[in-house]
């Protein structure tokens, strides 16, 4: 009756449409179904008659395969329903890999394949599918990883699907920049723009489904891969690979349940990496990560002549290509969206998920359950004890600095230390986020110095020992109280003996170039440079001692405007 | 109360009497009075006019019964309302009435599907027959509005209901009241469903069997026919025959209720046959025994032998005098539809054979999950020839039992599976509610060799074992898991001083968390731990001040150790670091094992502790405490003890000699004091436990 409800606002969903909102920057809605039949988001079910926050900035739609109802808290400005969606294409896609992950699985556990195990009646399934996903940029990209994993995730079949985040301008598990192999083990809700594919754990257990998703990162340190960087990232991407292919040799289960890898919107450019050794080359980005990755299935979004080019390339490596219609839902996000997304990433790396807003709270009824943000923690560290670097050529000096005569011969994937008391438009290291990257003890390259005894021992203490730092002021997210203990001590305590050492040289980087490409233990941020006292004031996610001194830096910055 | 209890005994004789505009309140009165019943009925004694708050929040508590699942007090629901309705007065029902609407629509099941059918059923036409025109007419709209409202844009409770209701309402009444129950439509469909439900499922669990396939086709069709047709009674018959046969167990054949008999009667409500059956004051008594019998018997095979396409069956009631507006049941009821070509249809396709029920015996029952696998194979959607335009709907069949918290699903069968489930909902309820504002933070990533290998099968919940092998660095102060939880159960009275009420721990500076302590009757804090002395008097947070106290003594067992752990910074701060407690307890082992342990360790305190070094220098001279670190119990027990309740009672010093001489001092919040009668002053039930274990073990080595 229209008397019990002129208040309360209702969209209805005609079986196969989905419910599509973009909301602004203030706007904050919560969902929830008022009907029995499955409701999806991304394709993972919404919780009954239980209010579901969709947080500013998200852009999203609701998915009803039958009919359904849905109460809004308040109508988004833009919103409309539609017919037009791809979640039945998604739907047959999944059914697809589901099959293949179970025709893997009973080949491993030598079960009985009931003679299906052939695909082409020949080549027995040996293993999960893996897929990649290739697409323009806002094509849609993550949204169809999302929507497989949760697919994959809710089919109560336990599998632990892998996700390969290559795409460093929409990260699936960390911060842009970032690399990130993950696997989530439960379908992953869509609350909010950051971390899609789900967060890496905190040092509380997570009370959602979207968190604690065990997780590897690497730092490219860039949005896209660029030709120039292609060394670094055929690097890096080998190095998910490896990972990925260690994890398969011991995990069978996340061997059958296959990996699906989201991609960079510049691979869909078949020049990006060709160098002038292979003029002729196309799409070698693309080749590597297939190969490097066993993919078997490539999915294309939305893009007519990339299938094709790529069905020419890859069909007789025995790659099958699908195009996969863009959703009219898809959203051309502009360059200020783009922006917005990534500081709300790299925000919630530090804080924790979004928490939920203050306006819901005289909504009646029961409420999805949301994570406790966050505390990053804040604090100063010596130039001298942080050593910062950077990966690659283009970071080097440039060749007119050289010595007369002389000509480089640099490997392109080396390491330059970033010296933070050259002038600040060159070295740009303030609210630049960096890396930490662990050191092992090989990887300090041995110096031959007269006293080499005492470098050894001085070798073996910074690769044990990392050095550490007082907190200066747990950072909180509503106030921020007085630090309790003063600034002044910090330092003291920092380490001496890197101090020596340090000083020892300024731009000779100790350790070998692998460190650049290697998995990254998190992210810090230099929120301030003091020139004088020669420190930093640097944001870190987990109080106590940083778990390395050695950072690297790249072009990623972060200003917490909130 | 009252109306403390709920009484379904028909209020008024079945036939030609109206009720009264009041109802006398129920004569069965239950023993045990629920809170909740009593107060929903005070609550909906205040709906006598159309308050939509009101309304707003009977519904929510309606909704939030069915949130918790609890089947008592929905029936509570269902049980007051009803009694609301008939006891209300004619002009006030109304607004009764739109509480079960915005219930049914806003809620839905279990409210339309189970509990409400069968009360409103017997209800609405006594209510409609009660009230004025305006109401009637009301009411007639919002029957309207039912037919379509349903979650799937049809009935609201139903045909089934919706038609007993428009029969109680506009007269097409005793369809079923016969001497002799004849099969009513519900009947049939009742028998219907549950075999197409029993089908449905055979046909999911063995996707390749065209058979069960075609039967699920047919049974479909009979089942629309049955709905949307006038059957005769003879059809009815004939295709319950074949329902019975089809279904190799004795089907038990519904009461013929004005109850549709899939609804299960709620347990409260005595079934009543003749319940509800309308009578309309204004009409006529309505003959108990109208001869239905043409109907039944020998006549049914002679129609259904025919073969000839379904007549619709005039409606039963022409046949008595009664002025009767016509029912406004269905648009297909011209529609010629040949029951008899469907039946033959169904034995064609074996269905009545009864004996092709199981056509490949199986071994094993499977499982729901190899169902499902065998479903997917079935369904051969392969990459190769992938046909992205199929219509396939996403399998959730096979997971049938659903969290309500999360929407996770789960294989039915698989009880272990939910139940951790639910165990990790509970626990992380929990946990955030100890833990919120308590400065958790994103820890490190792993490295990737630790990331290789930690997998451990997901199963309750987000992964687990990630979380603990995440951070590398190991601090020395870790705790284990139970001891964490046995000092987060530790309470200390909150204080009546404002001032010393606000302050936060002095660790972790966050403030503490009152809460309610059922056993002491009193406001407490939780994981607090009060140290009290000359000095000092502070309510440290417990795990806080374990974690302090042992990364002080590591520090200083690595200082004096000279090389300790070099996971170890001889300098560093002890941060509280709640991720510690996940760690291995292996690690507090290893340290206990380090050779720098035995070294004896004075007192010195810095940091927070403060004072307190001095203190016991002082007050514990020449006494020595042992203590190990993560040695659980004996320490932490005595820091509850409220020594300003003990005045002048002489402290007992307890004495614990290590057998290795192990002896490490621990400050002085840890002496255990007592009042000479040895009964302890603070601490719940458990704690007194310890406590004087604690004393007793530490007298027995001081004697």
């Amino acid at each position: 009756m229209a008397e019990t409800s002129n208040q309360q606002i209702f969209i209805d969903l005609e079986p196969g449409s989905e419910w599509r909102f973009e909301l602004e920057a203030d706007e904050n809605i919560a969902a929830r179904v008022q009907s029995p039949n499955p409701v999806f988001i991304n394709s993972d079910e919404l919780p009954p008659v239980t209010w579901y926050p969709l947080l500013r900035h998200l852009k999203s739609s609701i998915y009803a395969p039958s009919y359904a109802k849905l109460e809004v808290s308040a109508l988004p400005i833009s919103q409309y329903t539609s017919t037009s969606t791809t979640q039945p294409q998604l739907v047959a896609l999944h059914l697809a890999l589901e099959r293949q992950r179970i025709l893997a699985k009973r080949h491993i556990s030598g079960g009985p394949s009931n003679g299906q195990g052939y695909s082409n009646g020949t080549q027995p399934i040996t293993r999960g599918p893996r897929v990649m996903v290739l697409g323009p940029p806002s094509s849609g990209k993550t949204t169809v990883v999302k929507n497989l994993i949760n697919m994959a995730l809710s089919s109560g079949m336990g599998w632990s699907v892998g996700v390969a985040g290559l795409d460093p301008a929409s990260p699936a598990n960390l911060i842009p920049g970032s690399l990130s192999l993950s696997t989530p083990s439960d379908p992953l809700p869509t609350h909010h723009l950051a971390h899609p594919l789900g967060s890496p754990p905190g040092s509380v257990p997570s009370s959602s489904t979207s968190a604690d998703v065990s997780t590897l990162g690497w730092w490219f340190g860039h949005l896209e891969p660029t030709t120039r960087g292609t060394d670094v990232w055929r690097k890096l991407v080998t190095s998910v690979g490896e990972a990925w292919t260690k994890r398969c040799d011991k995990d069978v289960n996340a061997l059958a349940s296959g990996l699906i890898v989201d991609t960079s919107s510049a691979f869909i450019n078949p020049m990006l990496g060709t160098r002038k050794d292979d003029p002729k080359a196309r799409y070698s980005l693309v080749a590597q990560a297939i190969d490097t990755f066993s993919i078997d299935t490539l999915v294309v979004i939305g893009h007519e002549k990339l299938t094709i080019d790529l069905e020419r390339l890859l069909s007789p490596r025995g790659v099958r290509v699908i195009r996969f219609p863009k959703s009219p839902g898809a959203v051309d996000l502009d360059d200020a969206a783009r922006e917005i997304a990534h500081a709300q990433q790299v925000r919630a790396y530090f804080y924790g998920e979004p928490s939920i807003p203050r306006e819901f709270e005289k909504l009646m009824g029961r409420m999805t359950v949301a994570e406790a943000g966050f505390s990053p923690y804040s604090f100063q560290i010596g130039w001298d004890t942080l050593t910062v670097l950077r990966v690659g050529e283009e970071n080097a000096a440039p060749s007119t600095a050289l010595p007369l005569g002389s000509s480089r011969i640099l490997s392109p994937t080396r390491l330059t230390r970033v010296d933070p008391s050259g002038p600040a438009h060159v070295t740009r290291l303030l609210n630049t986020v960096l890396a930490i990257v662990a050191i092992d003890k090989q990887d300090r390259i041995p110096k031959i110095k007269p006293e080499a005894t005492t470098d050894n021992i001085k070798i073996e203490t910074q690769s044990t020992e990392a050095v550490d730092v007082k907190i200066e002021n747990p950072v909180d997210n509503e106030d921020g109280q007085p630090a309790e203990e003063g600034e002044g001590e910090q330092e003291e305590e920092a380490g001496d003996a890197q101090e020596q050492e340090d000083a020892e040289d300024e731009d000779e980087v100790p350790y070998i170039e692998e460190v650049g490409w290697r998995e990254v233990l998190g992210f810090i941020v230099i929120t301030g440079i003091d020139h004088q006292k020669k420190k930093y004031t640097v944001l870190a996610p987990s109080p106590g001692r940083l778990p390395s001194t050695v950072a690297l830096a790249g072009s990623i910055e972060w200003v917490d405007t909130e | 109360m009252s109306y403390p209890g709920y009484s379904s005994a028909q209020p008024y004789p079945a036939y030609g009497y109206a009720p009264p505009p009041t109802l006398a309140p129920a004569q069965h009165a239950q023993p045990h009075v629920d809170p909740f019943r009593t107060y929903y009925a005070s609550r909906l004694r205040e709906l006598t006019f159309n308050s939509r708050p009101l309304i707003q929040d009977l519904s929510m508590q309606a909704m939030a019964q069915r949130d918790q699942n609890n089947w008592d007090r929905m029936q509570m629901v269902v049980e007051e309302i009803e009694q609301a309705v008939l006891r209300a007065p004619p002009q006030a029902k109304l607004p009764i009435l739109y509480l079960i609407d915005s219930i049914s629509k806003n809620i839905g099941a279990p409210y339309t599907t189970h509990l409400l059918p069968p009360m409103i059923s017997r209800m609405y036409p006594a209510v409609y027959r009660e009230v004025d025109g305006v109401t009637k007419s009301k009411m007639e709209e919002m029957i309207g509005l039912w037919r379509t409202s349903g979650p799937d844009g049809g009935d609201l409770y139903g045909p089934a209901v919706r038609e007993a209701i428009e029969r109680g309402i506009f007269g097409s009444i005793g369809y079923q009241r016969s001497a002799a129950p004849p099969l009513s439509r519900q009947q049939v469909l009742s028998v219907l469903n549950a075999t197409l439900e029993a089908k449905h499922r055979e046909s999911a669990a063995r996707p390749w069997d065209q058979q069960a396939r075609a039967q699920v086709g047919v049974l479909v069709q009979i089942g629309e026919v049955v709905n949307g047709t006038q059957v005769s009674q003879a059809e009815l018959h004939q295709i319950m025959d074949q329902l019975r046969a089809m279904n190799a167990g004795p089907m038990p054949v519904p009461t013929p209720t004005s109850t549709p008999p899939f609804n299960q009667p709620p347990p409260q409500i005595r079934p009543q046959p003749q319940y509800g059956q309308p009578s309309a004051p204004s009409l006529p008594p309505f003959p108990p025994s109208i001869p239905r019998d043409t109907y039944r018997g020998p006549a049914a095979p002679h129609r259904a032998s025919s073969g000839m396409p379904s007549v619709p069956t005039p409606p039963p009631a022409s046949s008595t005098p009664l002025p009767i507006a016509p029912v406004p049941v269905n648009p297909l009821v011209n529609l010629p539809i040949n029951v008899a070509d469907i039946l033959k249809n169904l034995s064609e396709k074996g269905i009545t054979s009864g004996k092709q029920q199981t056509p490949e015996p199986a071994v094993k029952p499977k499982t729901a999950l190899e169902q499902y696998e065998d479903m997917i194979l079935s369904l051969d959607v392969t990459l190769n020839s992938l046909d992205l335009n199929a219509k396939h709907a996403l399998p959730l069949s096979h997971l049938s039992r659903r969290c309500h918290q999360c929407s996770k699903r789960f294989p039915e069968g698989d009880q272990a599976k939910f139940d951790a489930h639910m165990d990790w909902h509970y626990r992380r309820n929990r946990r955030e509610h100890e833990t919120s504002g308590r400065g958790a933070h994103r820890k490190w990533l792993p490295r990737a060799e630790e990331w290789i290998n930690d997998f451990s099968v997901p199963d309750a919940g987000p992964s687990k074992s990630s979380t603990q092998s995440a951070n590398s660095l190991s601090l020395p102060t870790a705790l284990t898991p139970a001891r964490v939880a046995e000092l987060q159960l530790k309470s200390v009275p909150v204080p009546q001083d404002p001032t010393k009420a606000s302050q936060p721990c002095p660790i972790c500076k966050d403030v503490f968390k009152k809460e309610w302590d059922e056993v002491e009757e009193e406001w407490v804090w939780r994981n607090a731990v009060r140290v009290k002395n000359d000095k000092i008097d502070r309510i440290f947070h417990a795990v806080c001040r374990e974690e302090q106290r042992n990364s002080r003594l590591a520090s200083r067992l690595a200082k004096q150790g000279g090389r300790g752990s070099t996971s170890m910074s001889p300098g560093a701060t002890p941060i509280p670091d709640f991720g510690a407690a996940k760690r291995k307890a292996e690690e507090n082992k290893r340290e206990d094992d380090s050779e720098a342990k035995r070294v004896k360790v004075e007192e010195e305190i810095e940091g927070a502790g403060m004072q307190e070094g001095a203190e016991e220098q002082r007050n514990g001279e020449g006494v020595k405490e042992g203590d190990v670190p993560g040695a659980e119990g004996v320490g932490a027990a005595g820091s509850v003890a409220n020594i300003s309740d003990v005045t002048g009672v002489p402290e007992v010093v307890v004495k614990v000699e290590l057998p290795e001489e192990e002896a490490v001092s621990i400050p002085a919040e840890e002496h255990v004091v007592l009042p000479s009668n040895a009964d302890p002053v603070d601490g719940s039930a458990g704690e007194d436990q310890i406590m004087s274990d604690a004393v007793a073990a530490a007298m027995e080595v001081a004697s």
